[in-house]
């Protein structure tokens, strides 16, 4: 049974999006609108989020006896030591210690999971199937495009001086590389692409939900009038 | 008369394309239709990867990802926990971005009809959120009760049957991250398929720069290019969200099609007969 707050909720959702809806056809104070309220809530939501891990992670940990947690609390204040500038110097304390243990924590396994393992990979048998794409026939085409991908971008890379771009069996190579780059960077955007297609249908099918019909025509003529008058406002 | 239409469209071009691009979204939710779903390499070898796992697994579904993103990997979500509940497995949940507990809400919803019959904290536990990023990760995976002692309800975590048994990251017999950047993707196969060498897949748009580590080191990379959650849904025998969506992914991604191909097409042909005037 949809309760009274989830139907708050709705609506309040169908005015955000609808409000987001509009501003490719023209900035106007609905969508400011939405955009401040937005970033209200976020930072809100930011900050409510942050004291909940702190209450559970920190001052939990403190009011239970875990008196080496008063470190970690002492540290975080000594991040906002910043805004008094005689002692902003004390940040720098926390941050390399953050910095530090975050690359530590990455190197840990860095090389075998960068380095090692992603060498051993790309050392194939050309002609070897079920090594790139298990299965498939096209297995040893996908091998030889992954090696001569490899090495064309290697080439790309190492060799950037213009002396060598003279040379015309590297500059070949070289076109190459930025072949496969560009073809690389394009399969990223296309699925970065179908990722909003899929994120724009989710709202609409949310917004065109038959019970929602009537409060997504409220809030599109909303959206409409306040288009019309920021035009006129221009004009 | 000609030049004064012309200004107009040139005027108001961005208004046309974004009107025609909401028109391709509604015409298929209004008048639904489904092209025929193939069933890829990627579906099918994560189809297979979770076919794979013994009975009763024990499955750790993470993720970081904001509302915008939720109608993508709903589908996914729902199509893999029905996967594993018919293997009469747990799924243990936990965030790794600050809107995690928000999406947690959005799923205790959505998945009422999944979830409804099954008991929380004996086939499904939110563990809430953990800051740090990869530094999390790697506590987590290394020492949970350390990192988290009470889960999202605030229940302390051995209350909890579904936590018996689970310490660390080899007590998991799956790992999935779902995530919209690339960034915890990458400290996942780190922190969790090289340090433990436990299954990892992940699910996201970050796909193709996390191709170099599968199959060697993610058992499953599966992203939205061809509709990979439609497929999913397809060999599961379910088809739920995800397959709902594929008629508006199709005229969506055509719609991008056109225009990419327009605004290449139109500027040249443009230019020829501004060249064609001036001879």
């Amino acid at each position: 049974m949809v309760t009274l707050i989830e139907n708050i909720v709705s609506i309040v959702a169908i005015g955000f999006t609808v409000g987001c809806l509009t501003l490719p056809l023209g900035d106007n104070v609905y969508w400011k609108l939405c955009e401040h309220m937005f970033l209200g809530f976020a930072a809100g939501y930011t900050i409510l989020i942050a004291s909940q891990t702190l209450q559970a992670n920190l001052f939990g940990k403190i009011g239970s006896g875990e008196i080496l947690f008063f470190i970690p609390l002492i540290l975080s204040i000594m991040l906002y030591s910043r805004f008094v500038k005689q002692a902003s110097w004390l940040n720098r304390y926390p941050i390399a210690l953050l910095v530090g243990v975050g690359t530590a924590i990455s190197m840990r396994t860095i090389v075998d999971a960068m380095l090692l393992k992603q060498i051993r990979s790309t050392l194939i048998n050309p002609f070897a199937t079920g090594k790139a794409i298990v299965g498939n026939p096209a297995t040893p085409i996908n091998n030889i495009v992954v090696i001569i991908g490899v090495i064309a971008v290697t080439f790309y890379f190492v060799f950037w001086e213009m002396k060598w771009m003279k040379n015309p069996a590297i500059a070949s190579v070289r076109s190459l590389g930025i072949l496969v780059l560009m073809s690389g960077f394009g399969i990223y955007v296309a699925n970065s692409l179908v990722m909003r297609v899929s994120r724009l249908g989710g709202r609409f099918f949310f917004m065109l939900a038959p019970e929602n019909l009537l409060t997504t025509g409220f809030f599109a003529l909303l959206g409409a009038i306040s288009l019309y008058l920021s035009r006129k406002k221009e004009v | 008369m000609v030049s004064n239409k012309e200004s107009y469209l040139k005027k108001h071009t961005t208004t046309i394309i974004i009107v025609v691009l909401y028109l391709f979204y509604v015409y298929p939710i209004l008048f639904p239709f489904s092209p025929p779903i193939v069933i890829g390499e990627k579906a099918q070898s994560f189809y297979d990867l979770v076919e794979s796992l013994p009975d009763e697994p024990t499955v750790l579904l993470t993720y970081d990802y904001g509302a915008v993103s939720y109608p993508y990997f709903q589908g996914f979500q729902e199509a893999f926990m029905k996967h594993i509940y018919r293997k009469d497995g747990n799924v243990i949940l936990v965030a790794f971005g600050a809107a995690g507990p928000m999406m947690y809400k959005m799923m205790q919803k959505t998945f009422a009809p999944v979830w409804d019959q099954k008991t929380y904290g004996e086939d499904y536990v939110f563990l809430g959120f953990i800051p740090g990023g990869e530094t999390g990760v790697a506590s987590f995976m290394a020492d949970i009760r350390q990192t988290i002692m009470i889960d999202f309800e605030g229940n302390p975590i051995d209350t909890l049957q579904i936590m018996e048994n689970v310490n660390m990251a080899t007590d998991f017999d799956l790992v999935v991250n779902c995530e919209t950047s690339t960034t915890i993707g990458d400290g996942f196969v780190r922190q969790v398929a090289s340090a433990y060498g436990v299954k990892l897949a992940l699910v996201g748009p970050g796909g193709p720069t996390w191709e170099p580590y599968y199959p060697e080191q993610i058992q499953g990379n599966l992203y939205p290019l061809p509709g990979a959650p439609a497929e999913y849904e397809k060999l599961l025998g379910a088809p739920g969200n995800a397959s709902s969506q594929i008629g508006l992914l199709f005229t969506g991604s055509l719609f991008y099609l056109v225009i990419i191909i327009c605004g290449n097409v139109i500027p040249r042909i443009g230019k020829g007969s501004e060249n064609g005037n001036t001879d």
